[in-house]
């Protein structure tokens, strides 16, 4: 293989004309990758750096050693530009794997929570009278629950639906409806418990 | 970089070598290593490493997926996280993170050694990474067998025992980040495992003087990949041993 007899005149690049790094170019990077791991390493555990930022940062200097390492040791800043496409179309792809499972992961709630009754019907519950809440609301929610609803005299023009100005119109004959405005409208004096308890 | 857009500048461009061997006297004007099927040597090169470049792409992909199952239980249990980090050695995952970068310098010193045909230096710039992949290793292996010793193992097995595991077993979900741990730094292993084999298979090529400045195409490409596998640590390292 006796390339090096044949080859033709160098003009500061190598024999197959790519772009060759300067040691010293190389040297360079290696410190500065050194550095911002030194760097992630104190500030990763320092205690005057609020907690919220530890993770910004740490993913901040890891980029900043990924574009190093890109750009000089593997070459992109003098590569095709092809080349560069293929390493940042997967990182967007990336990203929109992350967010998209994120919006689903993070927004669940209380996913977990099988209660029948609706949240706001158990802050309203935690604040009335919960017989005569009982009575007026009906509390149905599935079609299954007006039928029992019937039976019991309650009639099903008594349940939560708001009519034109907003408030749940009751023309229950039986029972008169204070208790029969939105759930928000809680009395103010009680007020201030019915966040704590809604999530159970 | 500019697109040959016609077979003669095989024979025109300067790139290319007299045809010093031929294939057995076939008469072929072209250097041993191009493939019938490119143009050129630059053709062939800007090919394999655009290949190279779209598996490492998958890679990414690869390792995206314990990224983000390592976010979502993160924003879960934030606090299980701070708990169950104190077990990972932070002075071992700083020490495996220099040495990982060490290995990464040497793979683009050995690339540059051919470049200039030095072909000694390229054998020991190889070299030298290969040991970094295997320090890395061995103290990714004591890091592994302390936990392992004291009942931190991934799956249903999992049953901290000892003085500064046993606090795990009270961590609700502890269970999770570990199994998290041990898929991300394993399925990391594995490629400095691969990577040790494709170095090695390069330092006795490079050895036999298979490589040179006209071709080096594989030495390009194992360097490539190394390089990949240095920066998923280089994510890695943060998110596993700096929770704070």
């Amino acid at each position: 293989m006796a390339h090096a007899t044949t080859a033709a005149p160098e003009q500061g690049a190598s024999h197959s004309g790519h772009y060759v790094a300067p040691k010293k170019l190389l040297l360079k990077v290696f410190g500065g990758l050194i550095f911002f791991t030194l760097l992630t390493a104190a500030t990763g555990v320092a205690d005057w750096i609020p907690s919220w930022m530890h993770i910004p940062l740490a993913l901040a200097i890891a980029g900043v050693k990924t574009v190093l390492v890109v750009m000089f040791f593997m070459g992109l800043k003098h590569d095709n530009r092809v080349n560069t496409l293929a390493l940042v179309l997967p990182v967007i792809f990336v990203t929109i794997f992350l967010t998209f499972t994120l919006f689903d992961t993070v927004f669940r709630g209380d996913l977990g929570n099988v209660d029948t009754m609706t949240v706001a019907d158990r802050e309203l519950l935690q604040t009335e009278d919960s017989t005569r809440l009982l009575q007026t609301r009906g509390l149905q929610v599935a079609p299954g629950d007006y039928r029992t609803a019937d039976s019991s005299g309650s009639a099903v023009t008594g349940t939560m639906m708001p009519d034109s100005t907003g408030n749940t119109s009751t023309t229950t004959t039986t029972v008169a409806p204070p208790a029969g405005s939105s759930p928000p409208a809680t009395t103010p004096q009680n007020a201030p418990s019915t966040g704590a308890t809604g999530t159970n | 970089m500019a697109l040959p857009t016609t077979a003669s500048l095989d024979v025109e461009s300067p790139l290319v070598h007299a045809p010093d061997h031929g294939h057995g006297g076939d008469g072929h004007g072209h250097p041993t290593h191009l493939q019938h099927h490119f143009v050129s040597s630059e053709q062939q090169f800007d090919a394999a490493k655009l290949g190279m470049w779209l598996f490492l792409a998958t890679e990414i992909l690869l390792f995206s997926g314990m990224f983000v199952a390592y976010t979502v239980f993160r924003v879960w249990h934030p606090e299980v996280f701070q708990e169950a980090a104190h077990v990972l050695d932070t002075r071992m995952g700083l020490f495996n993170t220099l040495v990982l970068l060490a290995s990464s310098f040497t793979v683009a010193m050995a690339i540059n050694s051919i470049q200039r045909d030095d072909q000694k230096a390229c054998v020991r710039y190889l070299l030298l990474t290969i040991a970094g992949a295997l320090i890395f290793l061995v103290v990714k292996y004591f890091e592994y067998s302390s936990k392992i010793a004291h009942g931190v193992v991934p799956g249903t097995n999992f049953a901290p025992h000892g003085e500064h595991y046993a606090y795990l077993a009270d961590v609700r979900y502890a269970k999770q980040f570990f199994s998290i741990y041990y898929v991300a730094t394993g399925i990391h292993a594995v490629h400095i495992i691969a990577g040790i084999g494709i170095l090695t298979w390069l330092t006795i090529k490079a050895k036999a003087g298979r490589f040179s400045s006209a071709w080096y195409t594989p030495v390009e490409l194992g360097g490539l990949y190394w390089h990949i596998v240095d920066i998923i640590w280089i994510f890695l390292f943060p998110l596993l041993y700096l929770i704070h």
